[in-house]
Order: structure tokens, then C-alpha cells, then sequence
């Protein structure tokens, strides 16, 4: 009987550790009594910047800031059923989900730019160009003055703003051709499009340098010009957005605090790193309190 | 001792309130009462079964008829929850736009013909790849290795079973599409490179069951093929496949199964573009991996249409399953009936057949010799082979071989294309760290501890319901149609696509019981993918006790439950550890059921209903970020580890277990 | 060591012939010093204790033991003059010559016809008339065609155990062997059966050397014309040759008191 038993013991080596583990890992990172956690989902865009900024708050403040990266769509789903305090978002509010009480701030600015492979000598498209592209209508780089070369199409997949904003400012009612590859995140956009000679893609202008990749990406003018945070801030840039929180009514209490902070000049640089454009980017001036909220209804 | 007496106390109480109502034991006055007093007091005795042991046996026999329903409830609620869900379907969007072919959620289609089509292209592509490579390799192992490479070789092939899908995703995300992207020209995405990433995950399915099935083939059979002058190749073609042929056919058919339902690396290497593939190098789209893509902000229509699929998915594997127990049953059934047939060939007299009754053996050496005459002459007509026996022999030795090879290497390049990224990230901060900054730098602690934590969860679950179903399955059921019944749910609900177990975890345990995304959800769900798994290996185990030891308990006098938990759990604990280590491997790894049932917070779980963001969750969400590569492989490294190290454990629990009994 | 008595003579060159013969299975020394000659057309029997190396040294005669891991042999084994395990030797053209019977009758799970059509097949015998004839000629031999000539179709597994142990002799005849080897070809069968095989065995011995194991002295004493005894005296140690010669005379005279003591009864 001494060898069974011995052997029920070395099975339950793992679990022990495993409980060790999970006990000691709860040890570090109790929360104090009196401070609340407050969950933001959402866009994976906006991702960085809530991350970092959460991270920054909860030194702060003590408070908790779980974040989380489904997309947009599924963030502003979250925030409406009310598993989510406040969605991030890369688009606004469509208008299913407007007819919801929801609340809008926006936090940043970002601009799209268009990337194709360092080897594809086409260097403009225009906005028409781009939605026929898309739209799998031209299919050839030389319909473009490029060599003879198919037109490789990267999507993002439909729960990500990008694509949402891509669709709403690019495609302007046209289809998406359905073909296309459907990728789901942005750093993979980036290097398929690095890897691929005849690839095209669309990414936040802040992830076309990346201290991360090893391989490089060209970016395209739209409609002549260049995809820069100036361009983009000043409006000449046509292909940008804003990024939002939504909150189901005023945010409240720690969801308000947490928003103030995001906007606060102690994040712009933050924002900035991150690829985006501050909303204070161009120094209009800004009051402390305003968080700019505008009801959800009207936005579009 | 006093233990016992309180336990009897306890029993009788139990009856006395509960079971008044069941059935009384047999009384031995009932049968016949003992008339002659003076024998009976000479003679001891014979004492009546005691209420509260007759009580106990019955109530433990219930207790695990229940957890053996629980499996087939589990298989019947998948179905119900998921068709409920997908009642729009019906309703709303139709049958008709249902099986049409355009995929455009946020136009109102919701045809899936092209993801069917996609689904239907990847796998049969898998199957020409995979099922030679895992045929041959199961031929190679079982025929041909030594004993030595025979030990390395299905060492690697059980470990290529262990690897997560998540970890096949990012290799063929990875290494294989910028190899695929610039040989074609396009973008790498597509069914090709998903034909090689799934013909390498359904070798380890596809070999372990054929093993199974050559190794059941009698070696007397293969031995006779030797001594008649066949060669390896002759006995292994002629004899040994046609013998194993249903066996091998029911692995391919689970290995289609698996390759039907894998999600993950699919999800990670197609393209998912809804659309009819029109080249093998195009991307495409599969049911599974439209599902996991739009499962996270889908609603209304969208998300019906989605949980259609998973009915859609759940039928052909069900479908899958019932076929492989139609064509065992059917190859079963024949076999008995050749064996047993209903006029059995007469035996006569030997003397009198081979020259009349009254032969001598003169005329029997007569017949002898002309018989052998004749047999000679007819072999001499025998045509010269047009390539040397031996050199055919050789050629398939060296063929087989090549598949045990290949399959030992893909699983070399792996683990070294994981270990070789992934090290230089692993240090102590990435271990005990968090999280931080824009891009996941600094540690995937909370990841690990989340792992950890759900896995737990769901072994505590699942383990006590399966072990005791299978109790009930090896040594209690009647061998009939309620336990058909039972394995067939059993068998189904392992071959139920992850997905599918995800797209119910949330419907039920996140929605409906309202659990949220959540340790607790995850681990339901996940106890349902551990449940079969740990059932199918510990009902092995237990029926792998042989016979006689029980029989020698029970002359002892012991009860069923004394045999059950004194002799045949105790020596088939090693095969059952073994099962649940390996379950536990499979859970760790799990993607799919997670995704969607835990949450993707980074977040120290606490209790039960905290989320958090699993190690294959977090891996798949940085590979599909793309940015922080050097996080990604070294989480890959660490989750690797850690299921490799509980699939070495679990061999090293049964090879002692083997050695043990072997040494008495 | 061994005792000889009247060993067999073949002054042909014919049968088997056996000189210091080693075996080991890997590192396990299994026989020592074997050295024999067989006759050709005789029934030779091997009898022993179990583990005395006799079926071991039977699976050397057609190089089965080849299939398994790890083992050696030593010495010289010849058939017909031809040493069999001379560099070069196909043991697989060696097995057709060198046919086996064993203790477990396995017919493959195929029809009777196919089951004796499978040697001719292998050596390329592709006629359907040629094949009836083999395969009809060949059950006649083995006693086995007027139980199943109308019923050649049949699983060969559906035969009762003796039929079947002679469906594989006949499976071997089909291919013409020189040498029978059996071993232990009656001890999983019913005593009819044994009666029948062995009745076959002495109407194919003027054709076929017949060489073959058995636990049994009766059987021995009733089949064989020669018999050789082997032992493994102590455990570890590999086993020999103890005694070979006329069976009727080591029944009767036993030289070896090892061998008295064995069919005495009282060992083994």
C-alpha cells in the first residue's frame, strides 16, 4: 500500500505548487479597502493610452483601472449592458448604439495612413483611388502608374475602429471586397505589408515607426499629402478620426477622475509616444473641468 | 474501530430517514426459512446483509450513474443552449439566407456557404497532408523502428499532441506565411499554409489511434506472414494494414474531426476572408475562425448566426462520431460472424479424405508426393516481379521511416523555434512582472497566476464527476443501450470543437448563470473539454485491472465498493493520474474556451468571479498585435514549459506505474 | 558435453547441419555449444524443460530471431550445405525453404483461399487456374480439402482450432518447403485435432523434413524419429544440447542421467 500512496502524493506536487503560486501571486496585490476598481473596454487603439494611463492613475490615486482590448463594437456592448464602465473607441457612435443613453469624450486624434511594401514605387493615391482599391475595383498596381503587380488587399477585421473609420471616410457607401485578408491587429497589418510586395494596408500613423519591427513600411500621400500629426491636427490630412471614451450617462465618481486624468497635460506627452495627437495638440485652450461631452445622440 | 462503527450508525440513520421507499434487500428468511433447529445451531449461521452496507452500495452506485449523466446531460445541453441561441436563424434570417454564400454581417448576409467551403478546403487538404505522414509514421513505429527510436519518436508525437494551438498558430503565423508569402508572391495567407500547420496537429491523433489498431493486429498473424517468406513490406501491405484497417479509419475520421474543429491557429493563418477560396495561396475563412474573429462584438442577427455555426459544427462532429461507432460496431459485428459461423465447417475423419478409408500409407505417400509434384510445377510458373522484392522493401522501409522523421523533426523545429525567440526573454521580471505600458513590456505574472488559477478550478471540477462516471461505466453499468448511450455522449462531447464549448460557456455559464466573464465561467467550460478526456482514460484504466484480482476480493468476502476503492482504483491509480495530468496539459493550453469565457483584463483573479487573461490568451492577442514579438515568444516558451513538463510528468507517472507491475 | 548416439547420417550433404552453435539475446547468453546434424525427410523432435532454448534454437532455423532487437548468434548453421546466415542470405528466400508451423494456429483474418494463396501470391504466382490448383493440392495435403472445398470463401477464422493449425500447414506447403518447423504446433488444440495432425505429420515426413517442438514425450515417442533434449541446467546459464539420437533408444537407454531424470519425470 506504500507505493499507491507515494504515487498520489507525486500527483499532487503540481497542484500544491500551483496553489502556492496562486496564493502568493494574491499576496502582492491586494486591493485596500476603500478604493474602487473601474473596468474600461474596448478598441485596441485606444489601448495604449488607457493602459498607460491607467497604470499612472492607479499610482496615483490607489484606485484599480482594469483594461481591455475587444474592439470598439464590443467595448461600447460592454458599457451598455453595463459589464464595462467606460468603452474606448475608435469610432463614434453608430446609430443602433446611439439610441443608447451614452456619453462621448473625445481623447485624442488619430490619423490613418496608407502603407504599402518599401519596394512599391506608387507614392500618391487619392481618396477615390483608395475606395476603388478597397473596394476591389482596381486590382493592379500599374492601373496606379506602379509596375505590373496584383494588388495585395489587408483588412482589419469589423471590430476595429480603424476599419470602421477607414469604411466611413475611405469607402463612403462602396463594399469592402470581401477577399481581402482580415487581420486583427495593427502590428500584423504592418509587417504583411512589409513582407509583401504588392500589399497594401491601413494603420494608425503612430505604429508606421515602430521601435519594435525589424522591417520598415512605406507610406502613401492621400490626395497629396503627407501623413504626419501636423497634417492631421491642422486638418489637412484627410483620413482621421477621434478617439473616444463613452461612459451610459455622466461619468461619475472614479470613471470621471479617471477621464479628467487621461485628458490632463500629465498624458499628453504619453499620448503623443503613443502615436496619437492630444486633443490639446494644437494648444487650444482647454479648462480643467471641461471634458467636452456631448450627448451621444447627436454625434455622426 | 469507532470510525467504522460511526459510519455504520450513520448508514442505518440514512436509511431509516431517506429510503424507506427502495427496495428491501433479499432477506434469507424470504427464500427459505431453516427448518431443522438442531443444524442450525451446529452449522454458523449465514448472516443477513446488513441495511446499512445494502444502503451505502446502492446510494454509491447512484451517485455515479449521476456523474456519468452529467456527460451525456452536458453533450444534450451544448445542443439545446446553442440551437436555442440560434433560433434567429430559423426565424429571422432563414434557412435559405442561412446556407447562402455571401458572408456580410454588417450588410445583413449571413449566408455560410463560403465558410463551409473554407472549412471543407482546409481540412481535406490537412487529411492528404497529414494522413500519410501519421499513417506512415504509426506503420513505421509499430513495424519497423527499434524498441529505442520507437520510445523517442512516440515521445515526440505524444508531445506534438500536448502543444497548444495557439503556439501551431503562431509558428505557422510566423515561420511558415513569410515562406508561403514569397514563394507565391501573395500574401502567405490562405488554405496552404493552414494545410500545414493542421496536417502536423493531427498526427498525434491520427498515429496515437492507428498505434492502437496495428498494435491490436495479433503478432502471431504477422509472424506467420515472416515465416511464409513475406517481406516487411509484403507483411506490412498484405497483412498487417488490411488487419488494422477499420482501426485506421476510425483515426482518420477523428482526425478529420480535429481538423474540422480547430480554431486557433487556423484563425491565425487564413486570412479570414468570407469569400470562396480561389487559390490554394488566397486568403480564406472557416467556421471556426469567423466565430472566434466575430464572437467579441457581435449581437442581434449576427451573433445568432454565429451560434447557427456552432450548431452547424456541433452536428458534423456528432456526425463524425456516430460514423466511427457505425463502422466499429459493423466491423465488430462481422467479426463475430465469421468466427462464429452459423454451420460450422464439419470436421471429418483425416484418415479418410486424403485417399478413401481404407488407404495405406503407401498410397497416402503417393498422394504426398504428386500433390507436391503439382504444386511445384504451378509455382514455377511464378512471373519475375519487375523491381526486386527486396528493393520495394526497402523503398517502403525507407518511405515509413522518412514519416517517422519528419514528424520527430517538425516537432525539433518547433520547440526550437519557441525556445531559441523565447529564451532570451524569459527572466525574472518576465516571470514575476506585469504588464506595462503600451505594449505589454515588463512581466506576464497575472497571466500565469490566471492560468494557473482556472486550470485548477476546472481539474477540481472535472475530476471527481469523471472519475466516478467512469467507476460507474467500467464496474457498475449493465452493458447495454444506456451505456452505448453514455459513450456515445462521452465520445461526442470530446469531439465537440472548442469553439463551439466557448460560444456555450458564454451563452450559458457567462450569460445565463450569470457568472460574467469570469475564473468560474472559464473553468466550467473548460471542466466540459476535461470531463471525456479524463473519463476515456480513467474507464481504461479500470477495465485494465485484470479480472481475477477482483475475483480474489471478492472471495474475500469484500463488497462491490471495497473491491472498487480498496483494490481496482488504487491499482489502476496510475493510468488515471496519467489521464488527468494530461487533461490538465490540454486545459493549460486551451484558447478557444477561454477567450470568451475568462475575459482578456489583465487582472490578478482573487476569487471565483474575478476575469483575468489566460498565458494563450495573451499570447494570441500579442501574436495578433504584432509589436511586441519578444513578449509573445516568451510567453510561448513559458506556456511550453509548463505543458511539456505536465505531459513528461504524466508519461513518467505511467511508466512507473508499468515498471511496478511489470517488477511483481 | 552432448551425447551422441548413432547421429543421424546424410551423406549427401542433405538436412540440416548444426556446429557449435551460440545465441544470445542481447546480453543474454541463450545457448552454448549446439552442435547437430539433421535428417532430411525424418521427424526430429526437440524436447526439454520450458526455457531450455529449444523453441529459441527452432526460431534460428529460419532466422525468425532476426525480428527481434538485439540478438546475436555464433557458429555455423547450414541447409543443404548453404550456410544460412553466410553474409548475403535473404532470410526472407531462407523462410520460404524453411517453412513454420506455431503453438498458436494464426491464419490471417482472410478467406480460406487466400490464406493459402498468399505464399504463391508473394512469389509472384498471378494465374487464377495455377492458384485453384496450388491451393486445392495444398489442402489435400494437409487433410483439410473435403472439410472445405465448398466453402474456400469462408474466414479462415471461422474454422474450429485444428483446422486451423492445418490450414497453416497447408499455407505452408503452398509454397514448397523443405523444412517444417513446429513448434509446439498441438498445445493449443483439442486431442482429435492432435490426433489428426499428427497422423499428417507422418504422411508429409518422406517429403518434408519435420522438425518439431514439443512439451510433450508421449508425443515425441509417438512422431519422431530422432529426438534432442535440451536443458538450461542453472538459471543465468545458457542452455545446450544434453542428448541426441533414435528416439526409441533414448526412451530406452538414456545415457545422459540428466536425461533419464527428464523422461523419468522427474524434472522439468
Amino acid at each position: 500500500m506504500r507505493t499507491p500512496r507515494r504515487h498520489r502524493l507525486l500527483a499532487l506536487i503540481p497542484l500544491v505548487l500551483v496553489l502556492a503560486l496562486a496564493g502568493c501571486g494574491s499576496g502582492t496585490k491586494s486591493t485596500s479597502s476603500g478604493k474602487t476598481t473601474i473596468t474600461v473596454a474596448g478598441s485596441t487603439t485606444v489601448l495604449p493610452i488607457a493602459e498607460i494611463a491607467a497604470e499612472k492613475f492607479e499610482a496615483k490615486t490607489g484606485n484599480q483601472v482594469l483594461v481591455s482590448g475587444l474592439g470598439s463594437s464590443a467595448g461600447i456592448e460592454a458599457v451598455i449592458s453595463g459589464t464595462a464602465d467606460i468603452a474606448s473607441s475608435s469610432r463614434d457612435l453608430t446609430k443602433e448604439e446611439a439610441s443608447h443613453e451614452l456619453v462621448s469624450t473625445v481623447i485624442a486624434h488619430d490619423g490613418i495612413a496608407i502603407i504599402v511594401n518599401d519596394s512599391n514605387p506608387v507614392k500618391n493615391v487619392t481618396l477615390d483611388q483608395l475606395r476603388d482599391i478597397y473596394a476591389g475595383k482596381i486590382k493592379n498596381w500599374k492601373e496606379l502608374g506602379g509596375p505590373d503587380l496584383a494588388i495585395q488587399l489587408v483588412n482589419r477585421d469589423e471590430a476595429s475602429g480603424t476599419r470602421e473609420a477607414f469604411r466611413s471616410i475611405v469607402m463612403r457607401g462602396a463594399e469592402f471586397d470581401r477577399s481581402a485578408a482580415v487581420l486583427p491587429g495593427t502590428g500584423q497589418v504592418r509587417d504583411v505589408v512589409s513582407r509583401s510586395a504588392g500589399a497594401i494596408g491601413y494603420i494608425s500613423i503612430g505604429f508606421v515607426k515602430s521601435d519594435y519591427a525589424t522591417t520598415t513600411v512605406k507610406t502613401l500621400t492621400v490626395n497629396g499629402v503627407n501623413a504626419t500629426e501636423d497634417n492631421v491636427s491642422n486638418g489637412k490630412y484627410p483620413i482621421s478620426r477621434d478617439l473616444y471614451f463613452f461612459t451610459n450617462g455622466d461619468p461619475q465618481g472614479v470613471s470621471f477622475q479617471y477621464i479628467k486624468f487621461v485628458l490632463s497635460d500629465e498624458m499628453t506627452k504619453t499620448i503623443e509616444e503613443a502615436g496619437y495627437i492630444p486633443v490639446n495638440w494644437d494648444q487650444s485652450a482647454r479648462s480643467d473641468d471641461s471634458t467636452s461631452t456631448t450627448s451621444g445622440g447627436e454625434g455622426k | 474501530m469507532s470510525g467504522s462503527e460511526e459510519q455504520r450508525e450513520r448508514g442505518r440513520e440514512e436509511h431509516d430517514e431517506l429510503l424507506d421507499g427502495l427496495d428491501r434487500p433479499p432477506h434469507i428468511s424470504d427464500i427459505e426459512p431453516n427448518k431443522d433447529e438442531a443444524l442450525a445451531k451446529s452449522a454458523r449461521e449465514l448472516k443477513l446483509m446488513d441495511h446499512a452496507t445494502y444502503v451505502k452500495e446502492r446510494l454509491l452506485k447512484d451517485l455515479f450513474l449521476l456523474c456519468a449523466l452529467i456527460a451525456v446531460a452536458a453533450v444534450a445541453l451544448i445542443f439545446v443552449f446553442t440551437l436555442a441561441k440560434s433560433l434567429p436563424v430559423f426565424t429571422d434570417i432563414g434557412l435559405g439566407g442561412f446556407f447562402s454564400s455571401t458572408w456580410a454581417p454588417s450588410e445583413g448576409h449571413y449566408g455560410i456557404l463560403a465558410l463551409l467551403a473554407g472549412s471543407a478546403l482546409v481540412t481535406v487538404g490537412a487529411l492528404v497532408i497529414g494522413v500519410p505522414l501519421a499513417v506512415g509514421c504509426a506503420v513505421y513505429l509499430t513495424q519497423i523502428a527499434t524498441r529505442r527510436v520507437t520510445r523517442v519518436v512516440s515521445t515526440a508525437v505524444d508531445l506534438l499532441a500536448g502543444i497548444p494551438s495557439v503556439i501551431y498558430g503562431f509558428f505557422g503565423l510566423v515561420v511558415l506565411r513569410p515562406i508561403i508569402a514569397n514563394a507565391s508572391g501573395g500574401l502567405g495567407f490562405g488554405a496552404l499554409t493552414a494545410w500545414l500547420v493542421l496536417a502536423i496537429m493531427i498526427v498525434p491523433t491520427i498515429t496515437t489511434l492507428s498505434m492502437d489498431a496495428l498494435n491490436s493486429v495479433d503478432p502471431g498473424v504477422r509472424e506467420a506472414s515472416f515465416s511464409m517468406g513475406a517481406t516487411r513490406w509484403q507483411t506490412i501491405y498484405k497483412v498487417v494494414l488490411p488487419a488494422a484497417k477499420v482501426g485506421i479509419v476510425n483515426a482518420i475520421v477523428l482526425g478529420m474531426g480535429r481538423a474540422i474543429g480547430e480554431t486557433m491557429a487556423v484563425l491565425m493563418i487564413v486570412g479570414n476572408a468570407p469569400v470562396f477560396p480561389h487559390s490554394i495561396t488566397s486568403p480564406v475563412a472557416t467556421l471556426t475562425s469567423q466565430i472566434a474573429l466575430d464572437m467579441g462584438y457581435s449581437s442581434g442577427l449576427h451573433r445568432a448566426a454565429l451560434f447557427g455555426m456552432g450548431v452547424v459544427l456541433y452536428v458534423i462532429s456528432a456526425g463524425l462520431v456516430g460514423i466511427v461507432r457505425i463502422i466499429t460496431s459493423r466491423s465488430e459485428r462481422r467479426e463475430r460472424e465469421a468466427s462464429r459461423p452459423a454451420t460450422p465447417v464439419a470436421e471429418k475423419d483425416a484418415r479418410s479424405v486424403a485417399e478413401g478409408p481404407s488407404a495405406s500409407d503407401a498410397s497416402a505417400l503417393l498422394a504426398q508426393q504428386s500433390s507436391a509434384q503439382l504444386i511445384r510445377s504451378r509455382l514455377d510458373n511464378a512471373k519475375k516481379p519487375r523491381v526486386s522484392k527486396n528493393a520495394t522493401d526497402g523503398l517502403m522501409t525507407g518511405v515509413f521511416s522518412a514519416a517517422g522523421i519528419v514528424t520527430t523533426a517538425i516537432l525539433v523545429l518547433i520547440i526550437g523555434f519557441v525556445v531559441v525567440n523565447g529564451a532570451p526573454q524569459i527572466t525574472p521580471n518576465f516571470i514575476f512582472g506585469w504588464p506595462r505600458g503600451v505594449n505589454a513590456e515588463g512581466g506576464i505574472f497575472p497571466t500565469i497566476v490566471s492560468t494557473l488559477y482556472v486550470t485548477v478550478l476546472a481539474t477540481l471540477f472535472a475530476t471527481p464527476v469523471a472519475v466516478l462516471a467512469a467507476v460507474y461505466l467500467a464496474e457498475y453499468a449493465h452493458q447495454g443501450r444506456l451505456v452505448n448511450f453514455i459513450r456515445y455522449a462521452t465520445d461526442t462531447l470530446a469531439s465537440v470543437p472548442s469553439i463551439v464549448m466557448g460560444l456555450f460557456g458564454y451563452a450559458v455559464f457567462v450569460e445565463a448563470c450569470g457568472f460574467g466573464l469570469s475564473m468560474l465561467s472559464a473553468a466550467l467550460a473548460l471542466a466540459l473539454l476535461m470531463l471525456p478526456l479524463i473519463m476515456r482514460t480513467t474507464e481504461d484504466a479500470i477495465r485494465s485491472v485484470p479480472r481475477f484480482i477482483r475475483w480474489g476480493a471478492y472471495g474475500l468476502g469484500a463488497s462491490k465498493w471495497q473491491v472498487v476503492s480498496k483494490i481496482v482504483l488504487p491499482a489502476a491509480f496510475p493510468r488515471i493520474a496519467t489521464g488527468i495530468v494530461l487533461a490538465i496539459g490540454r486545459a493549460i493550453g486551451e484558447t478557444a474556451i477561454v477567450l470568451y469565457t475568462m475575459g482578456q483584463a489583465v487582472n490578478l483573479p482573487v476569487t471565483p468571479l474575478d476575469s483575468g487573461r489566460s498565458m494563450p490568451v495573451h499570447l494570441y492577442l500579442l501574436a495578433n498585435d504584432g509589436i511586441n514579438m519578444g513578449a509573445a515568444y516568451g510567453t510561448a516558451l513559458l506556456l511550453m514549459i509548463m505543458i511539456l513538463a505536465f505531459n513528461l510528468f504524466a508519461r513518467h507517472i505511467s511508466k512507473r506505474g508499468a515498471r511496478q507491475k511489470g517488477g511483481k | 558435453m552432448t551425447v551422441y548416439r548413432h547421429a543421424p547420417k546424410n551423406p549427401q550433404g542433405e538436412g540440416i547441419h548444426v556446429e557449435d552453435f551460440n545465441f544470445w539475446y542481447g546480453d543474454f547468453h541463450a545457448l552454448t555449444g549446439v552442435n547437430l546434424d539433421i535428417a532430411p525427410r525424418k521427424i526430429t523432435a526437440f524436447i526439454g524443460p520450458s526455457g531450455c532454448g529449444k523453441s529459441t534454437f527452432l526460431r534460428c532455423m529460419n532466422r525468425m530471431n532476426d525480428l527481434i532487437e538485439g540478438t546475436r548468434e555464433e557458429g555455423l548453421m547450414s541447409l543443404d550445405g548453404n550456410d544460412i546466415y553466410a553474409p548475403g542470405v535473404d532470410p526472407v528466400d531462407l523462410r520460404r525453404r524453411v517453412g513454420m508451423i506455431f503453438q498458436q494456429p494464426n491464419p490471417f483474418p482472410k478467406s480460406i483461399y487466400e490464406n493459402v494463396a498468399f505464399g504463391p501470391r508473394l512469389q509472384g504466382v498471378t494465374s487464377k487456374s495455377d492458384l485453384d490448383d496450388i491451393v486445392e493440392e495444398s489442402l489435400k495435403r494437409a487433410n483439410l480439402w473435403k472439410e472445405v472445398s465448398g466453402q474456400l470463401g469462408k474466414n479462415g477464422l471461422a474454422l474450429s482450432g485444428g483446422q486451423q493449425q492445418r490450414l497453416c500447414i497447408a499455407r505452408v506447403l503452398a509454397v514448397q518447403p523443405d523444412v517444417l518447423l513446429m513448434d509446439e504446433p498441438c498445445s493449443a488444440i483439442d486431442p482429435t485435432s492432435v490426433q489428426k495432425v499428427e497422423d499428417l505429420m507422418a504422411e508429409l515426413a518422406p517429403t518434408v523434413t519435420i522438425i518439431i517442438v514439443t512439451h510433450s514425450m508421449q508425443q515425441a515417442a509417438r512422431v519422431s524419429d530422432y529426438m534432442a533434449f535440451f536443458l538450461q541446467e542453472r538459471a543465468g546459464e545458457p542452455a545446450t544440447l544434453i542428448e541426441y539420437g533414435d528416439t526409441k533408444e533414448i526412451f530406452s537407454r538414456p545415457r545422459d542421467p540428466r536425461t533419464e531424470s527428464y523422461i523419468t519425470g522427474r524434472f522439468g
